[in-house]
């Protein structure tokens, strides 16, 4: 209207009312085009900023030295009924959170469980050296050991494992998380006496699972 | 369907009925550009809040975290720039569109009785929007920020009675850190936000409750909506196309290490645009150990900070102190000026003095930008120094792309070679040795270090032995007489060869292999010779590149130098096996006079009665290993002191000079690594698992 100060006064009224009707129309969408336009231009950048987690995937490992077989020995509780030695370790990598660098920091814990009645395979030691990690499937509480009753024990809502990872009792969907496990020889032991160095291959799985799936 | 629902929704709440009686207002005198401010004041403000909002999911107030988290938002983050962007220019926007509400207001007259509470509640807005702007410009914890802040917050310290407290709450104690972080960061995202919406609201309600003032000289009348509201829109939708093309401009530094643009889809060039510069500015993480000499606020700031260049001693206060609060006060009795039948007075008198102000600070401004700007030398010093900073931020930002140290931002740089290598250098070795064009020692009396241990670098060594008066030819006496002697024979058996009308190739026989030593010198060799007869047997048919290398190194060095534990002789050069890599250089600055080493040639050196300065050993003297290096010192002296002749005359004038040469220079570890990066031209910061120790 400021454009044409004139415009009311000059031309007759219907003809005026009529037009100053198109024009608001004209406007009003005019209006509603302008506040989209702003609206996706600041809304399509926010929405992609408030998902931009999604180019922090988890990171695939590989496999990390964590023990040497001589440490289960010694120092492994030792099941009662079984002779089974039960042996908590940390793993350890460069983690990468955002815009810090951790160069040494533990990624997870990891429960080993060592028969040393079964004839040990270096190549192959998935029956004697079993290795999982201490998260549970359930809602992923920490694992304990519990000693007295050879299980491992989810505090959180008391889900129980036996000593080969099988669920025994509680709210747990699946057994617990196996790892894939390996042997290096060490070559600083002595001949009569090979000792061996334990690299376990560090992985998470989704919670609330039947299947052991792999976090993406 | 929409009707009924919206028949509904407004029985149950008068939802509609209010926004309806919102937009259906009537203006009398038809919709004007000029009135567009309010309500785009409004919207950019709560842009402010969206964007903030948004950056307060990446932020993570922390001395050591700020930086990284600020740098992570603008250049990982997808949009990030652009958000980050937005606040950044949107708050400066947020200035001038309040200043610009001011002038209209008084224009208007709209300041004037009835309306002083609206005023001051405005003015009070405006207080506070300034005090944010200001709490705002630490959070980043770069060093642009945090030296206006330190200046902002002493500023704010010089006021009476009261100042010292009021600074000391808040930054949270006398010196400035994590509470002086929390604290602003409170400040700018919850205790002023909430106090501007409050104010906002009750200066709403009162412009309501006095109605809006018009030009009601024109005819005719409009409704807001759309008439006005479309106005209103075109305005927003021109300030947010600024701010967006502000925030496009390349402000920031670019990444050295991004990906090239040509291989990013679309999307990603757009969405990490910000490691392409686009973007609000980001400087260098804070660092207080280096010296920022370019300290400045923000330009809306500018006006007090060039009227604190003109009041020294006690006007100081004048500036500090007497500015603002007169400023405040003769704005705050603006409506007075028209109380009753004054009216008409006050109008002109307040559209006066605002343009008086507005004059006075603009005129300041101008002249602080001028000075940092102008034609003239203290301006070109701010300017180098400013493109300094730029250096400095675009070596933090590449660094940071690598991921940056839990201790923080700051210790990227501080573990940079390229530049505090350089540094470091400069400090530790370039009254020795030169390197390049930049560090050049006032009397040379070692070699440049451009290219250590390069072909090049090496053949170039060959050539300033040729001259016997080169400083290379007296530092290595030895290795210059052989150089010269085996091309004066060269030269004497390609002579005689032509005598007898044979091809004459012995000297560039001589060149090939050095050429081939220097490439493979080049290389680093660290590979064992086989020494069991078959396999060397083997090794002699090798054709790769190091077999052949070898050969030719064996053929002209093995006599004097030593490598992989074969070969010396009398002479004794240095061991070459891995020669400059990191790890010979390590070893070689723990002990340059080591047997291994330079330390025969010291021997010899000693005799001569002119006085030179000797390679010092650079060490760690607060490693837990000192005292064993200290006995290997000694062990090394009396070696070397062997090797000197029981019967010589001056027995005891070489031994002094001798033992004297032996010096040790106190380096860190970290310190020893950033020269050794630097020299090799590795960019890698020292940090995280990286081997220190030798």
């Amino acid at each position: 209207m400021s454009e044409h100060p004139a415009a009311d006064s000059a031309l007759p009224q219907a003809e005026s009312a009529c037009e100053r009707e198109g024009r608001r129309r004209f406007l009003r969408w005019l209006v509603h085009g302008l506040n989209t336009l702003v609206g996706v231009v600041l809304g399509f950048p926010a929405i992609c900023y408030l998902l931009n987690g999604r180019h922090r995937r988890y990171q695939p490992r590989d496999f990390h030295r964590v023990a040497r077989l001589s440490d289960i020995l010694q120092n492994g509780k030792v099941s009662r009924n079984t002779g089974k030695r039960v042996y908590e370790v940390a793993v350890r990598d460069v983690r990468r959170d955002a815009w810090t660098v951790y160069p040494n920091e533990v990624l997870g814990r990891v429960w080993l469980v060592f028969d040393p009645k079964l004839p040990l395979q270096p190549d192959n030691p998935g029956s004697a050296l079993k290795a999982f990690t201490s998260i549970c499937p359930h809602l992923g509480c920490s694992i304990s050991y519990h000693p007295g009753r050879d299980q491992f024990l989810c505090p959180c809502h008391t889900g129980t494992f036996d000593l080969q990872g099988r669920r025994v009792s509680g709210p747990p969907p699946r057994p617990m998380d196996w790892l894939e496990v390996r042997l290096v020889p060490d070559p600083t032991s002595p001949e009569h006496a090979p000792d061996y160095f334990i690299e376990v291959k560090y992985q998470t799985f989704w919670p609330e699972k039947a299947q052991r799936i792999p976090k993406t | 369907m929409w009707r009924r629902f919206c028949d509904w929704l407004d029985a149950r709440t008068g939802l509609v009925a209010f926004w309806r009686a919102l937009l259906l207002v009537d203006i009398p005198g038809g919709a004007k550009w000029r009135y567009v401010w309010g309500r785009c004041l409004l919207v950019a403000f709560a842009l402010q809040v969206v964007t903030g909002v948004l950056l307060m999911t990446g932020y993570s107030p922390g001395v050591t975290t700020a930086w990284g988290s600020v740098y992570f938002i603008q250049y990982e983050m997808d949009f990030g720039w652009l958000i980050r962007g937005l606040h950044h220019f949107g708050s400066q926007m947020l200035i001038v569109l309040l200043v610009g509400h001011l002038v209209v207001v008084v224009w208007l007259g709209a300041h004037l009785p009835p309306r002083e509470f609206t005023w001051w509640l405005g003015l009070l807005a405006l207080g506070i929007v300034m005090f944010m702007e200001m709490t705002g410009w630490l959070l980043p914890m770069d060093q642009k920020g945090y030296w206006a802040t330190r200046v902002g917050t002493n500023i704010m310290g010089t006021v009476p009675v009261i100042g010292p407290w009021l600074q000391m709450l808040l930054v949270g104690g006398t010196e400035y850190g994590q509470h002086t972080l929390t604290r602003f960061f409170t400040l700018h995202v919850a205790v002023l936000p909430g106090l501007l919406v409050l104010v906002i609201f009750l200066h709403l309600v009162l412009v309501h409750r006095h109605g809006p003032t018009y030009f009601r000289a024109a005819p005719g009348t409009a409704r807001f909506w759309p008439d006005q509201a479309a106005r209103d829109a075109l305005a927003f939708v021109g300030i947010f196309a600024i701010l967006a093309w502000l925030s496009y401009q390349r402000h920031g530094a670019v990444l050295e290490n991004a990906p090239p643009p040509e291989s990013l889809s679309w999307y990603d060039r757009l969405a990490h645009a910000g490691q392409y510069g686009h973007g609000p500015p980001l400087l260098a993480p804070v660092d207080p150990q280096r010296e920022y000499n370019i300290a400045r606020p923000e330009w809306y700031y500018l006006f007090l900070f060039q009227a604190l260049k003109y009041l020294e001693g006690p006007y100081a206060l004048l500036g500090t102190v007497g500015i603002p609060v007169g400023t405040g006060l003769l704005l705050f009795v603006l409506p007075f000026l028209g109380w009753g039948r004054y009216r008409r007075f006050g109008h002109i008198a307040g559209v006066v003095i605002i343009l008086a102000l507005l004059a006075a600070a603009t005129t300041l401004i101008a002249l602080a930008l001028w000075a940092d700007y102008g034609p003239t030398e203290s301006a070109e010093r701010f300017r180098q120094e400013w493109h300094k900073e730029q250096e400095r931020a675009r070596r933090a930002v590449t660094l940071a792309h690598g991921g940056i140290p839990a201790e923080g931002g700051a210790e990227l740089l501080r573990r940079d070679p390229r530049t505090r290598g350089r540094e470091l250098f400069q400090l530790h070795c370039g009254s020795c040795h030169s390197f390049g064009s930049e560090i050049r020692p006032e009397r040379p009396a070692a070699p440049g270090l451009q290219g250590f241990a390069s072909s090049d670098w090496l053949r170039q060594l060959f050539e300033k032995l040729r001259d016997e008066k080169s400083l290379e030819s007296q530092l290595m006496p030895q290795m210059a007489s052989y150089v010269r002697r085996e091309l004066d024979r060269a030269r004497r058996a390609d002579a005689r060869a032509q005598a007898d009308g044979k091809p004459a190739t012995a000297q560039a026989e001589l060149q090939r292999d050095w050429q081939q030593i220097a490439d493979w010198l080049a290389t680093h060799p660290r590979r064992a010779i086989p020494t069991e007869e078959a396999q060397r047997q083997a090794f002699d048919k090798e054709d790769s590149p190091f077999a052949q290398g070898y050969r030719a190194f064996e053929k002209r060095c093995l006599s004097c130098h030593t490598y992989s534990g074969m070969g010396g002789g009398d002479v004794n050069g240095p061991d070459l096996t891995g020669y400059g890599d990191g790890d010979w250089l390590r070893a070689f600055l723990h002990a340059p006079f080591d047997r291994q080493y330079y330390g025969p040639t010291l021997v010899r050196w000693s005799r001569n009665p002119k006085e030179r300065v000797w390679m010092p050993a650079f060490r760690n003297s607060e490693d837990i290993n000192a005292a064993l290096w200290q006995r290997d010192w000694q062990r090394t002296l009396e070696e070397l002191e062997r090797l000197v002749p029981e019967d010589a005359s001056d027995r005891d004038k070489r031994l002094a000079a001798m033992r004297q040469a032996c010096r040790v220079v106190p380096l860190s570890e970290l310190e020893r690594e950033l020269i050794i990066r630097f020299v090799l031209g590795d960019d890698r910061p020292v940090f995280g698992g990286e081997p220190i120790h030798p």
